[in-house]
């Protein structure tokens, strides 16, 4: 990687990292317990860990002084891309410096060097094999809808992701959830077994040509099955279909892309599904995890001149500040609005919403770096220790499925479509007066 | 034996030099072959460098009247006494800033009356005696009564002027300027910050060092505008926890100026009471004062006394305008005077003081522990008085047990007893005087001795400055 | 000992290593450069790097240490070695960047203890327990901690034992090196050695004694700079405040904002000139009458009030900005006024409205967001890291202590050192005539540095803040405007007796505690000059003060960095 490797606008964001570590932390810390807004800096604890530390060393191979090393491809595959850092990061800089584009530039020219870690390689070859980063094959991605039928066209796509797929945990509350879809009277495609990756994870590990070529696939898909709406179940899947896709260039208009808790609660609101209060759950108390693919993450991109220019004899400034990401806009509501519904408290974490805190399971450390992702899982467990709460609720099968394998007893956690699924009931239109189709869109 | 310092007024009569051989707390030390008096710094300085040159042992003295404490006692020959006492001059003093700019010398009897004009007064330890030199009473550490503004160990010294050991005049805090002191107030500069200049703050390391490091000459001070409205209170309790949390709160929120709880014997040292008096007085007695400087004064002082006594009323104190006749604000003019005669040797001729500092959340259980001590032991009998400062802004406190006794009474090795338990029990004797000289650094894990012996070695690497003064030093020897 | 490589870097023995990783573990030991390269990067507050941020030096190697005695096992294991060592808390202005290629980089990351204790309003913290983590645990007990000036990522043990401790809440929280309680230090030999009733064993509250206050000599009004071994543990006096427990905060990143509590107010002050504002500074004194008093420059109040640096420069232009971000609105105070009661508040908001209009002043009309936001940013100290956000790039001046008498002289010298090149057109970023941020300390005395702004990217830019740093200098030897603060390394012997003999003990204080200059760094006093260089340097201040030496000198720093 040389200096015209990275993109000049990149470079110059990065060099202009202050090295203030506000990266580290979340902006206003409620306990020195739960100050970290970043789990690859508390498991590397050097500070090439945190955002500042990899800009710093991107910024250090462009320039030439020194290159790749094995320690900076492993300092780099701690990071979950979760983005706290670029939320954290803006309280103080703004436009300036932009770590998670950094970090994506980072991660994509490592690629382009061939200095991508081999794990991260492993789990590529994996997803062009079998559509999914844990190689499991594609015959078995639709096992959950045994015995659902989908049409091959609708104007309603389901997309379920590669967690759920072949999560067997979870296909029982799935297929319940999408059966009460269709006998709400909603007519839904799904790709079955040629439902494949959605990109988010090859776009993290900077892979972002194979990205590219997933998302197209995908949206090709959409189109042929003459979907206007996606839903999906993954918090990935949402994630990269606002904020990624729409930086690849591809056509994406006429499609709407929903996370199945938006989906559910325009439902509920226009009377086509109703959900009851929760006989397990309802008047209790739970906590709920903000997955940052789901949250903070899922603001989406928009297309705009994203340089800065220099005004005023040295200020930079955006030429589109109505294009910053600052985490306003992502998918925090309605989780915990459908909470609600069910009669369910949620009683927040510290680090909620925008500030929350990765669970590890994301960006690749999880099969890469298995000892970073447990540590992150347990430091966000351990917040639950200062709730009322031994229920940690998550709307995201990945975030769910890591920190239950780490969770203690008596703290559980449970996925939100356990809970969802025998509380939903569908209405019949003649109720409600509306069509299942207006209620869709 | 070397001549003395040309120049400088010295005296080397017997009665002089004996009166130096012993003060009131310590027998008889090797009395100084001379006492000198400079009149400024400048001759102050010329002394040091005197004494680095034929190795002279120095005793620098601030104060007049009946000294204690034995730190101005020479622990060596041929030693001789600095006597600053006449160096007594007002060099500024300015209401803008609320500060003045003193001599070694000033003493606690005088100095209100020199700063009255400028509308300031000085901020006072306990009762100080009148001879009681201000600089010396600060460079002690000895803790003022004014806990809000006590922001730290430092205060009140702003800017100062020190001669260190090795002869050299330093210029500390912001003080360190260009020019004369005469220049530097002229141009508007006021020394108002004591720490540094640089890396080192020399202000700090003297404070503490009893004489063995260098002399101050004069010194920039944090004064106290005359209040245009004061007023004081008693909070009263039989238990001291309720006196003790209220001050704590009423210290942290910065409700009182002066502010301290006293035992019903030192109150009645304080009052001027006999010592039978005592026990009509309540158990423990939290003493506030509140005062409003500039700005509607009165309603200043009626908000912060309605939030004393929501607080008293908190921790279960009662609020008493008078004791035993004398009102709380007679009190505070009280405090105000400085008597010849130590109050403490008041009522019986004199005393034994033990003074430590000590969290403020574990005080009570530090009284316990002495009072047991006592209880059981030859001084069952004796009045013990205690006085608790807020220092720090109630950060933790000075600790003070004070016995008064007839002068022949014996009970020195009774009252070590108590200081011993007391160290075990966690007293930290910062100021390792009279009884603590040595307990101080029994506890000490090397620390203290390796600084000490490091400031010595650098500040007066002759060690002509009060040696042995330390008990540390004696084993570096 | 160590090879020598290109680029001023060394490599590691591997008998070095060796004993390293056994003192630590080999997880906490690196001479990776990638890992490294984080701790050679030159920016941040008060800093002017070059071209290329890396800093030409680098450390031989970098360590996380866990406990004081691994701290002291590193620097024997330096000593050993014939290697150097640098402290390093949270690394902010690359105050924790190494000076010499021979130097380990001890950061002290892991040593992040923090306990705090109510009843006596204090704290015992590491290395890395941070302003902002530090004043969450405050908060629970409606206490609060000094943050200084590099905002709430700083570590205060390092800003109470190693570097200033100013900060713009100082009228009510003072400053670090007056915080600071007992303390415990690692020499550059690796003794352990602890201050005040911690060296008894008596707990971390009281800070001298017993006897001297020694621990003057290892700070002054700047601390040991790095260049005096390491400190491993202080006790931190806490503030009580008029809130118990989080702040609440709304708003949305960038722009979070607190809820002002009951019986607090934030107003904003405008004089119509120094003079005036003078003197209704002193009478806001009188009586501990304001909780904080914060003069910014206006334009910083403006990067305060917008969201970004576009919203900023548009609002700028189109004159939009509120009355306080206006640039002729320089003589200021904005006020923050935090009661416990009604009378009590309405005592200070009547008073301090008074003084002000009496004194020809008014008070500008703010929103309630944007009272929220300053008010937000004056508890947090937020404001401090958001001063670099225009341009990345700002270093400071020798900042004043004194009187308030001279607070028109210091706006004054701001104006001489900055308005030529912040007016447009002009070498560093526009801006305020002056930017002298200015605050009381314990209602007394000023403190006053001038914010220099350039644009990092450009070489004349950074020449230019760097002139008008060391102009500063040379104007503060002509005309004083007060006690210069920010004498660092070697300005302080040019500066010479007249800042007393400072420099000379600090020196000799080094030369006694470490012979070897083991403990390296540029923010402590030369070690080891000879005595004749120590006469001459002061002498030389005429030459150092002679313009065409002042731009020859600030041509190279905006080439080099400092």
């Amino acid at each position: 990687m040389n200096d015209a490797s990275l993109p000049g606008e990149r470079l110059a964001s990065m060099d202009r990292c202050t090295r203030c570590s506000q990266c580290k932390f979340v902006p206003v810390p409620k306990s020195k317990a739960h100050m970290s807004a970043c789990p690859s800096m508390d498991f590397v604890e050097f500070h090439a860990g945190s955002a500042s530390g990899q800009l710093i060393m991107a910024s250090g191979i462009a320039h030439g002084e020194f290159g790749y090393t094995p320690s900076m491809l492993e300092t780099v595959s701690a990071c979950t891309m979760c983005g706290a850092c670029d939320t954290a990061c803006k309280v103080n800089f703004a436009e300036i410096v932009e770590p998670l584009d950094g970090l994506y530039a980072l991660r994509a020219r490592m690629v382009a060097d061939g200095q991508s870690p081999k794990r991260h390689r492993e789990v590529m070859d994996k997803i062009a094999a079998f559509g999914n980063s844990q190689g499991l094959p594609r015959s078995d991605r639709a096992n959950w809808a045994s015995g659902l039928a989908f049409l091959p066209r609708a104007d309603i796509l389901v997309h379920v992701g590669s967690v759920l797929s072949y999560d067997t945990g979870k296909h029982d509350s799935l297929q319940a959830i999408v059966r009460t879809l269709q006998q709400a009277g909603l007519s839904l495609a799904y790709l079955g077994q040629d439902e494949g990756s959605c990109g988010m994870l090859a776009w993290d590990l900077g892979y972002h040509k194979q990205a590219k070529a997933l998302a197209e696939t995908f949206i090709r898909q959409v189109r042929q099955a003459g979907a206007r709406t996606v839903v999906t179940f993954s918090s990935s899947a949402i994630s990269v279909y606002r904020s990624i896709y729409p930086r690849m260039g591809i056509d994406l208009s006429g499609i709407r892309f929903l996370h199945f808790t938006e989906f559910l609660l325009a439902l509920t609101a226009k009377g086509l599904v109703s959900l009851t209060p929760s006989g397990q759950y309802a008047g209790g108390t739970v906590a709920f995890h903000d997955t940052c693919k789901l949250g903070r993450l899922t603001e989406p991109y928009q297309e705009a001149d994203r340089s800065v220019t220099k005004e005023m004899g040295g200020i930079f400034a955006s030429r589109s500040p109505q294009a910053l990401h600052f985490s306003r806009n992502g998918i925090y509501d309605a989780p915990r609005a459908l909470l609600k519904h069910m009669g369910i408290e949620v009683e927040e974490l510290e680090r909620s919403r925008e500030f929350s805190y990765c669970c590890g399971a994301q960006g690749g450390v999880k099969e890469t770096l298995p000892a970073a992702a447990k540590m992150a899982a347990r430091n966000r467990l351990a917040e639950l220790q200062e709730t009322e709460s031994e229920i940690l609720v998550s709307a995201c099968g990945n975030c769910a499925h890591h920190l239950g394998k780490h969770v203690r007893a008596p703290a559980t956690v449970i996925d939100l479509i356990d809970i969802l699924a025998p509380n939903l009931a569908p209405c019949s239109s003649r109720e409600t007066g509306v069509t299942a189709t207006e209620g869709a869109c | 034996m070397t001549a003395l310092p040309r120049g400088i007024k010295a005296d080397i009569t017997a009665p002089v030099r004996d009166a130096f051989a012993r003060d009131g707390e310590v027998g008889t030390g090797p009395a100084p072959r001379a006492v000198l008096y400079p009149s400024n710094i400048h001759e102050v300085r010329k002394v040091v460098v005197w004494a680095n040159e034929t190795r002279t042992a120095l005793i620098p003295v601030s104060s007049t009247g009946l000294r204690r404490r034995g730190d101005t006692v020479p622990l060596t020959d041929g030693a001789v006494v600095v006597d600053l006492s006449g160096m007594t001059k007002l060099i500024h003093a300015d209401p803008r800033d609320k500060i003045a700019i003193i001599e070694a010398g000033v003493d606690f009897g005088s100095i209100d009356e020199i700063l009255r004009p400028h509308g300031l007064r000085a901020f006072r330890p306990l009762m100080p005696r009148a001879g009681k030199s201000v600089i010396a009473s600060y460079l002690d550490r000895e803790p003022i009564i004014n806990a809000d503004v006590h922001w730290d160990p430092a205060d009140p010294f702003g800017g100062t002027a020190i001669i260190s050991g090795g002869g050299e005049l330093t210029l500390n805090g912001s003080a360190a300027l260009e020019g004369t002191l005469k220049e530097q107030l002229e141009r508007g500069h006021r020394h108002m910050v004591t720490f540094g200049p640089g890396n080192v703050d020399l202000t700090r390391v003297l404070q503490g060092s009893q004489g063995s490091l260098g002399v101050m000459g004069w010194a920039a001070i944090y004064c106290e505008r005359l209040p245009k409205v004061e007023d004081s209170l008693f909070l009263c309790s039989e238990t001291p926890s309720a006196v003790l949390a209220a001050m704590r709160e009423a210290v942290h929120r910065r409700i009182c100026t002066t502010a301290f709880v006293v035992d019903r014997v030192q109150l009645a040292m304080l009052l001027g009471l006999e010592m039978d008096a005592a026990a009509m007085l309540p158990a423990w007695t939290f003493f506030a004062t509140q005062a409003g400087y500039v700005h509607a004064p009165e309603r200043k002082v009626a908000w912060q006394r309605s939030d004393l006594e929501e607080v008293a009323a908190r921790h279960g104190a009662r609020l008493e305008k008078t004791l035993l006749g004398t009102s709380a604000d007679a009190l505070a003019d009280r405090l105000r005077q400085s008597p010849r005669v130590c109050y403490r040797d008041v009522p019986f001729g004199a005393h034994k003081e033990l003074f430590f500092l000590h969290p403020i959340s574990s005080v009570e259980r530090m009284l316990d522990i002495q009072e047991a001590h006592l209880r059981t032991g030859a001084l069952a009998a004796r009045p013990v008085g205690t006085y608790i400062q807020p220092l720090a802004q109630g950060t933790f406190a000075h600790v003070e047990r004070v016995m008064p006794h007839g002068p022949d009474a014996d009970v020195g090795a009774d009252w070590r007893s108590l200081a011993e338990a007391s160290l075990r029990a966690g007293a930290f004797y910062s100021r390792p005087h009279g009884v603590a000289r040595d307990l101080a650094f029994l506890r000490d894990d090397g620390s203290a001795a390796r600084m000490i012996g490091a400031a010595k070695a650098l500040l007066d690497p002759c060690n002509v400055m009060n040696p042995n003064r330390f008990v540390v030093q004696e084993a570096i020897g | 000992m160590a090879a020598k490589t290109g680029r001023h870097r060394l490599t590691l023995s591997p008998q070095a290593r060796s004993e390293l990783e056994t003192i630590l573990g080999a997880r906490y030991v690196t001479d990776d450069p990638a890992l490294m390269s984080g701790y050679a990067w030159n920016t941040g507050v008060g800093k002017i790097p070059s071209g290329d941020k890396f800093t030409s030096i680098w450390p031989i190697a970098v360590v996380l240490p866990a406990t004081t005695e691994e701290v002291a096992a590193v620097v024997k294991c330096c000593k050993r070695h014939g290697l150097s060592f640098r402290p390093h808390s949270t690394g902010y202005g690359s105050m924790g960047c190494v000076t010499s290629p021979d130097s380990i980089c001890i950061d002290l990351r892991r040593m992040d203890h923090l306990e705090i204790l109510p009843d006596d309003r204090m704290a015992v913290i590491g290395p890395y327990a941070t302003a902002n983590q530090l004043q969450a645990e405050a908060r629970k007990h409606g206490l609060t901690c000094h943050v200084v000036g590099a905002g709430p990522a700083h570590s205060p043990l390092a800003s109470a034992t190693s570097l200033i401790g100013v900060g713009i809440t100082s009228q009510f929280t003072s400053a670090n090196m007056r915080n600071m309680l007992a303390w415990e230090w690692v020499t550059p030999e690796g003794e352990i050695i602890r201050g005040g009733s911690a060296a008894s064993d008596l707990g971390w509250y009281a800070s001298d004694g017993p006897g001297p206050g020694t621990r003057g000599l290892l700070r002054g009004f700047f601390g040991g700079g790095g260049g005096i071994g390491v400190f491993t543990r202080i006790g931190i006096k806490l503030f009580p405040i008029n809130q118990k427990g989080e702040m609440q905060t709304v708003g949305q990143v960038p722009q979070l904002r607190s809820v002002l509590p009951a019986h607090t107010a934030l107003l904003h002050a405008l004089f119509p000139d120094y003079e005036a504002q003078r003197a209704a500074t002193f009478d806001l004194l009188q009586d501990d009458v304001c909780t904080v008093l914060l003069r910014m420059p206006p334009n910083h109040i403006g990067w305060t009030l917008t969201e970004t640096n576009a919203e900023f420069v548009r609002r700028t232009r189109d004159g939009t900005l509120p009355e306080p971000a206006q640039l002729h609105n320089g003589a200021s105070w904005t006020i923050l006024i935090a009661s416990r009661s009604a009378a009590e508040h309405r005592w200070r908001d009547e008073t301090v409205r008074d003084i002000v209009i009496r004194h020809g002043g008014h008070f500008a009309v703010l929103q309630q967001e944007e009272e929220e936001l300053l008010y937000h940013n004056f508890a947090t100290s937020q404001y401090v890291p958001r001063v670099l956000r225009a341009s990345g790039g700002i270093t400071t001046s020798f900042g004043v202590l004194d009187s308030f008498h001279f607070l028109p002289k210091a706006v004054e010298m701001g104006e001489m050192m900055l308005a030529k090149d912040s007016a447009p057109g002009g070498a560093l970023c526009e801006g305020s005539p002056d930017e002298q941020w200015i605050w009381p300390h314990e209602g007394r005395y000023m403190w006053g540095e001038n914010i220099i702004h350039f644009d990092a990217t450009s070489e004349a830019s950074r020449a230019a803040g760097a002139l008008a740093l060391i102009g500063h200098f040379a104007a503060q030897w002509k005309d004083p405007v007060g006690m210069t603060g920010l004498l660092v390394g070697p300005i302080q012997d040019v500066t010479g007796p007249r800042i007393g003999k400072a420099p000379a003990f600090a020196r000799k204080v080094k030369t006694y505690f470490d012979k070897d200059d083991r403990s390296k760094t540029k923010e402590y006093v030369i070690p080891n000059m000879p005595p004749l260089v120590e006469k001459i340097l002061p002498a030389l201040r005429p030459v150092f003060s002679n313009q065409m030496v002042l731009r020859a000198m600030s041509k190279m720093l905006g080439k080099n960095g400092m």
